[in-house]
């Protein structure tokens, strides 16, 4: 059974549930003050691929600021895709990722990625319009509603990721 | 209020209140210190950062006001302290016992062992101090992983690792890796083209090699030799050439890396060959085992070497104690440096010292018990002879079998002595002296007492040979042998120059009857006719046979008579002859047989004279010589 690897990127605002949107789907290597000292945190996911090939994903938690530095950019090289998270709760979160999601395309190209807007359990709360989430759809992008919480749509997150860094579907 | 005023109180009534209200400020102390306090804080940060006037200007102060508040109240500090302290302690405690324990381990192994002193030569050679040449030679490393990372995407090519090494998850540290590379790159190096090549963690050391699309990380247990990172580098050299397309384009599929992990584990072999070089040259044994296994041969061979020495010790004293006469060991112990003996000894024995330094064997004690006894051994036997006997000096004493022989010049008495008391010592049967030699005045004394030599005879003795000469009486010459018999160390007798008195008797009355004269008248008859002189020179004569017959020699008398040549030669002749007749036969008639005389003519005389005096018969003998 051959077995690959891909490198994957979370990136999004401060405080958006980037970090813990994952981490009940991964293998945590190494503690989350990596985040704050060296501003990334890489964890791992192994997927099972349906044409029998296991997927190792290597998934760069990328410490979330209002603006990405240049150090915090220059981790997402070489990634060969991403998950944008925003904070359902926190509008200019989404308009933010959008942003990040432009810087991106700019400095490294188009990279197959998932919009996850967390926080979907806090419906309360919830600030961003299904309406705006639909014009992202009808624009092409892959926007999934996540929580950290309960864990809905996170699974499928990285499946869509993995079809796409692969173009096999996960088993 | 004056227009002026007015116009003022118009114009500047805020002002005037302000500057009131500023004059109430400044003048309040109380309004001052708030004023104060609110900037205070924002001109210290200003002050301090613009120039260190005002941290000089604090220093006293505050060490002050420090010193004042630790006495005023001790506790605070140390409460404060506490926390930090502790461990600061233990940990350094820790490290200096750590340091401790490893400087003597490497003391205990290093000091003494023979490598330790090849090292310490070596260092000195090398002109480097010993304890870093030490810590060049004891890097113990071993290479535990060992990551091949695609640069880029920080995705992991390649990953071997060690058994012993602890597994992790190599993808996410190779991620990991790959994202604090380029965070200090981004942190430390300005230019961000320096990169990360060596980390310490503990007792880890991580070297990073870098290739144009990789980059190869060796985690090292231990400190690696600076050699190690050229060897590491020939083969991510050869990574990249064998598989530099495939990094260049790597996207996590193995495909086009296969076989990359054999070539990494060369990484892992290289350090197990020189572990296992270093396993062998360490050997099964550590080096005090060593120690103490070379000591144990050395005490072995040292037992064996002195057990050998020792028996060969005792075997030559046992021979020296064999070849020693009058000396026997019934048994003979060597322990340590000393032997026992037990046996017997003849008290005329050569002492044990004196054995011992016969064998040459230096300072060894011997102590013995030792029974007297007689040894018959020849040399003993002599030894003893020689004390008893006490010969002379010029005697030698031998043995010959059972035989006790002197030889040399040796007195009468001695000689007696000799015969008497040799057969009686132990191991002696028989004496033998006759090989001595006597003194010739010894000889010539006994000699003397033993023929009693009458007067007229010499005894001499010259190199034991006795020589007797003068004139002695028949019957003892005769007896000179028989006499000498008895006297000892004789080695000859010679008599040559001894003469028998009867013989010297004998020749006397030859002389007195030789030319003893008878005159005859003219013609044959004698001119006494009472014939007077005819019966004494007859009876002389008779004697004189007696005696020649006696001794046994021959006597010739012949009867020569004479003429005076007057006249006829024949009856001359013829006168002669009757004269002669004529003599003999008054011979014959007094007894003497006829046979032992002869006659004889004289011959005729040159010039014939008429003379009386030649009418005669003389009488002419002569001793026959002896046969």
């Amino acid at each position: 059974m051959s077995r690959i690897s891909r490198k994957v990127c979370i990136i999004g605002d401060f405080a958006v549930g980037k970090t813990s949107t994952v981490a009940r789907f991964v293998n945590n290597v190494f503690s989350e003050k990596y985040l704050t000292t060296v501003g990334v945190k890489i964890d791992t996911k192994d997927i099972p691929l349906a044409d029998g090939r296991e997927l190792r994903m290597v998934i760069w938690d990328i410490a979330g600021s209002d603006r990405f530095s240049s150090a915090e950019f220059a981790y997402m090289r070489g990634a060969q895709a991403y998950l944008l998270v925003a904070d359902g709760t926190r509008k200019e979160t989404l308009a933010n990722a959008l942003a990040l999601r432009q810087a991106v395309q700019e400095r490294y190209g188009e990279l197959p990625h998932v919009l996850l807007v967390n926080k979907f359990d806090l419906e309360d709360d919830w600030e961003v319009a299904e309406t705006a989430l639909d014009k992202l759809r009808d624009a092409g992008s892959l926007v999934l509603c996540t929580s950290a919480k309960t864990g809905k749509c996170v699974e499928r997150a990285f499946d869509e990721l993995a079809r796409a860094v692969t173009g096999a579907k996960p088993a | 209020m004056s227009e002026l005023e007015k116009l003022r109180e118009l114009l500047f009534a805020e002002e005037q209140k302000t500057l009131e209200s500023i004059k109430e400020r400044t003048e309040s102390p109380s309004t001052r210190t708030r004023d104060v306090a609110e900037v205070l804080p924002g001109a210290i940060g200003v002050s301090h950062r613009r120039d260190p006037a005002l941290v000089k200007a604090l220093r006293e102060p505050v060490r002050e006001s420090f010193e004042y508040a630790v006495n005023k109240n001790p506790r605070a500090f140390a409460d404060a302290l506490f926390p930090v302290i502790g461990p600061a302690i233990r940990k350094s405690i820790a490290e200096t016992f750590k340091t401790l324990v490893q400087s003597l381990n490497q003391t205990m192994e290093y000091s003494l062992s023979p490598k330790g002193l090849k090292w310490r030569m070596e260092a000195a050679r090398a002109g480097i101090p010993l304890g870093e040449y030490i810590l060049r030679k004891t890097l113990v490393y071993r290479i535990e992983q060992v990551y091949l990372i695609q640069r880029e995407r920080g995705l992991m090519a390649g990953h071997v690792q060690n058994e012993s090494a602890v597994a992790q998850d190599a993808d996410a540290v190779s991620a990991m890796f790959t994202a604090i590379q380029d965070f200090v790159t981004d942190s430390f190096s300005p230019d961000h083209s320096q990169l990360l090549e060596t980390a310490d963690i503990g007792e880890f050391t991580v070297w990073v090699l870098h290739g144009p699309y990789s980059m190869m990380a060796c985690v090292i247990r231990g400190v690696p030799p600076r050699g190690l990172r050229d060897e590491l580098a020939e083969i991510l050299e050869r990574v990249n050439l064998q598989y530099g397309d495939a990094l260049q384009s790597f996207e996590g599929d193995a495909e086009g890396m296969e076989g990359v992990e054999d070539l990494l584990a060369e990484c892992l072999f290289l350090e197990q060959r020189q572990a296992s070089q270093e396993e062998k040259s360490k050997g099964l044994l550590s080096p005090p085992l060593k120690i103490i296994l070379l000591l144990l041969a050395a005490v072995l061979a040292w037992l064996v070497v002195s057990n050998y020495l020792e028996a060969k010790r005792l075997a030559r004293f046992s021979q020296a104690v064999a070849d020693t006469p009058g000396l026997v060991a019934t048994e003979l112990v060597a322990n340590g440096g000393q032997i026992s003996m037990r046996g017997l000894a003849d008290p005329l024995a050569d002492d044990l010292d004196a054995v011992l330094e016969r064998t040459g064997l230096g300072n060894v004690e011997v102590t013995a018990e030792l029974d007297p006894f007689q040894s018959l051994e020849p040399e003993i036997v002599l030894r003893r002879a020689r004390r008893v006997l006490a010969p002379p000096p010029g005697v030698q004493l031998t043995m010959q079998g059972d035989t006790l022989v002197a030889t040399g010049r040796a007195g009468i008495e001695w000689r007696r002595d000799f015969a008497a008391r040799a057969p009686l010592l132990a191991g002696v049967n028989r004496a033998d002296a006759s090989a001595t030699v006597a003194s010739d005045e010894e000889i010539l004394s006994l000699a003397r007492s033993a023929l009693q030599p009458p007067a007229g005879t010499v005894l001499e003795v010259s190199q034991q040979v006795l020589e007797i000469s003068g004139v002695a009486p028949q019957r003892w010459i005769e007896d000179i042998p028989l006499r000498l018999g008895q006297v000892e160390g004789l080695a000859g007798t010679e008599t040559g120059g001894l003469v028998p008195a009867e013989f010297e008797q004998l020749v006397q009355r030859v002389r007195q009857l030789d030319g003893r004269t008878f005159y005859f008248q003219s013609g044959a008859s004698l001119l006494d006719p009472r014939n007077t002189a005819l019966v004494s020179a007859a009876a002389r004569l008779r004697e004189m046979f007696a005696m020649a017959d006696e001794i046994g020699r021959g006597v010739d008398v012949t009867i020569v008579g004479y003429a005076d040549g007057v006249g006829d030669r024949n009856a001359n002749l013829d006168v002669m002859q009757r004269r002669a007749e004529a003599l003999k036969t008054g011979f014959v008639a007094q007894g003497i047989p006829a046979d032992r005389l002869t006659t004889a003519v004289a011959g005729l005389p040159a010039n014939p004279v008429a003379d009386a005096r030649q009418r005669k018969a003389v009488l002419q003998i002569a001793l026959a010589p002896s046969t």
